[in-house]
């Protein structure tokens, strides 16, 4: 009986290892907040829905919910971090996303937000300019002069 | 928007076209602007301010078999030069884009573009020029462009020349090919405001060009009009992945070679009041199959489109109407097309079909020979056989079905492959170059690579 237990319990404690592991990574891990949308505190927006921002970057409207102009910054065309953005964002892909811009630049109609090397310089030029929105992967300091408006998850 | 063909008998072959001085300036310019403007590119590292620069482009390498290997020459667009090869043929498909584009301010925004492609022999050099104007927008609902545009007659807007924007290998030929104009030269206004969870945008367009067309049959020459003006206005809703989109606009073209033109409209006029009831019953007919005058034609389409990831649906119908029978047209396709990871699969159908019946093919040298004798009955003979040849074999009964696939390499290029099995109809083979008044039967085979950079 006991040498049929035994397994079992060896089991059980195994489990109960794994599940521990799993809770201490999930503690570790940002709570599934993976990109943060921020504009400058001079800004009067004071959030954005989801809907609002797909508005502004895939080139439907050029302005915030309150009527200014907005001028949205991106990361480089390749950049993993755009990627993540435009995923949580709109479900889509860099290719699929690059082909929905090629649609409206080469067409004339609108420029897609403007590039800018990396996140150091988002954070930099958002916190400079009152019409900027951009976004960042790590949670802004509260010090830096940024506001987050919206944080999106993680895509699955 | 303008004849699909420039109606008149017998043009006079020109073994060399003279551009004008001042149009080659003008793109010697822009293409400095474009290089100078590329040496600079490199600024928008650095964005100090919200002043942007950005030097961007796009293109297509592309290979076509088109079987059987006959006469008929396969193009998918009217401004090119259709000739049939029993070869693979790079030049249906490929080319090249090149845009700068200078936004110093929200409100202001400058953009040029060249698309360098196999155009038709005669083509001027500045219809390489697809975009080059000023932006400003006074408020984020308004904006207003002057300088070279596009009439905005498509769902696609017009991005005919940018592969990596569509599915397929190229737009439906059945609702696209017949449109020779890609360009305008004058101003559009253009309006956007919330309705409900979508967006509702209208426009206005106005301008003028020109156009060259390729030569469609043996002994010809291309064919030149000048369009002026071409107005229209479009109305657009968009939510989420849905869009439809009404559009009118009307055109009024002048061919170049308008004495030519006008003569043998005369010459059918005078033979459709001789007092010979079948001649006259003929010529009448062919008479009015184009215009003495300015060649008025009118386009009205509704395209709809709906994108669900990984589902893409799109629809088009338009109709043409105009002041004189080769212009009376309709065009339509649909396309499914279903993403599987980096892969997507498409289907597409289209069809074209010209509205007025083929003329009757004319024998009157006989009948007229006593009448006028048999000099002038001949000329006759000549003229209304060939201006009936020019409308049947610029008829179109055209329909497309089409399969293929679209493989994303990475976020920037694309390979595709297409098979289109094309059926034209007894005098239905106008999008073709070099055919004949009989039913077809076609196979096009495409593969491609289309990138943006």
């Amino acid at each position: 009986m006991a040498a049929a237990t035994r397994p079992l319990s060896w089991r059980r404690r195994g489990l109960a290892a794994s599940l521990a592991a799993l809770c201490l990574c999930a503690a570790a891990l940002p709570a599934r907040a993976d990109v943060w949308v921020v504009v400058p505190m001079s800004s009067s927006v004071k959030s954005m829905s989801q809907k609002e921002l797909v508005d502004l970057y895939m080139g439907r409207s050029r302005a915030f919910p309150d009527g200014t102009f907005a001028l949205p910054f991106d990361l480089p065309r390749d950049d993993p971090g755009r990627a993540a953005f435009y995923k949580a964002l709109t479900g889509m892909d860099l290719a699929q996303i690059n082909s929905y811009w090629s649609r409206l630049m080469f067409s004339g109609q609108t420029l897609p937000p403007q590039p800018l090397p990396g996140e150091a310089a988002m954070a930099d030029l958002v916190k400079r300019n009152p019409s900027a929105v951009g976004y960042l992967l790590q949670e802004p300091a509260a010090d830096k002069g940024l506001r987050v408006v919206l944080v999106l998850k993680s895509a699955k | 928007m303008i004849p699909r063909s420039l109606p008149w008998p017998a043009a006079p072959r020109r073994d060399a076209v003279r551009v004008p001085a001042q149009r080659c300036a003008w793109r010697a310019a822009l293409c400095a602007g474009l290089v100078s403007l590329a040496g600079t590119a490199s600024a928008q590292d650095v964005p100090a301010a919200a002043s942007d620069l950005r030097f961007n482009g796009f293109g297509t390498l592309g290979v076509v078999d088109v079987l059987p290997h006959d006469s008929w020459g396969f193009r998918r667009e009217v401004d090119q030069t259709a000739h049939h090869d029993e070869h693979l043929r790079a030049d249906v498909d490929s080319r090249l884009g090149l845009q700068a584009s200078w936004r110093p301010d929200p409100r202001l925004e400058f953009v040029g573009q060249l698309v360098l492609k196999p155009r038709a022999h005669e083509a001027a050099d500045d219809e390489s020029v697809a975009w080059a104007f000023a932006a400003w927008r006074p408020a984020p609902e308004w904006e207003v462009r002057i300088g070279r545009t596009s009439p905005d007659l498509f769902l696609l807007a017009d991005v005919r020349n940018v592969g990596f924007a569509y599915p397929w290998m190229r737009p439906s030929v059945d609702f696209y090919g017949w449109m020779p104009a890609s360009t305008l030269d004058g101003a559009d206004v253009s309006h956007q405001w919330q309705l409900g969870d979508g967006r509702v945008r209208a426009k206005i367009f106005g301008g003028k060009t020109s156009v060259t067309l390729g030569a469609t049959q043996a002994g010809t020459t291309d064919d030149h009009g000048n369009v002026n003006p071409l107005v229209g206005s479009t109305l657009a809703f968009d939510s989420g992945g849905l869009t439809i989109k009404a559009t009118v606009a009307e055109a009024h073209t002048r061919s170049r070679n308008f004495g030519a033109v006008a003569q043998a409209w005369n010459g059918l006029d005078q033979l459709a009041h001789l007092p010979v009831p079948v001649v006259a019953e003929q010529a009448a007919a062919i008479r009015d199959s184009f215009s003495p005058n300015v060649w008025i034609t009118r386009y009205a389409a509704l395209g709809l489109s709906w994108d669900m990831n990984p589902w893409q649906m799109q629809a088009e119908l338009s109709r043409l109407t105009g002041n004189f029978a080769s212009s009376e047209a309709w065009y339509g396709y649909a396309s499914v097309a279903r993403r599987i990871d980096d892969v997507t699969l498409f289907t597409m159908v289209g069809r074209a079909r010209t509205s007025r019946a083929p003329l009757p093919e004319p024998q009157w040298a006989a009948t007229l020979a006593p009448l006028l004798g048999p000099e002038l009955a001949a000329q006759a003979q000549v003229l209304g056989a060939n201006t009936a040849t020019q409308f049947d074999t610029g008829r179109e009964n055209q329909g497309t079905v089409s399969v293929g696939a679209r493989w994303d390499v990475n976020a920037q290029v694309a390979l595709k492959f297409q098979f289109d099995a094309v059926r034209n109809g007894a005098f239905g083979g106008g999008m073709w170059g070099f055919n004949t008044t009989a039913a077809h039967h076609a196979s096009v085979l495409s593969a491609g690579m289309d990138f943006v950079f």
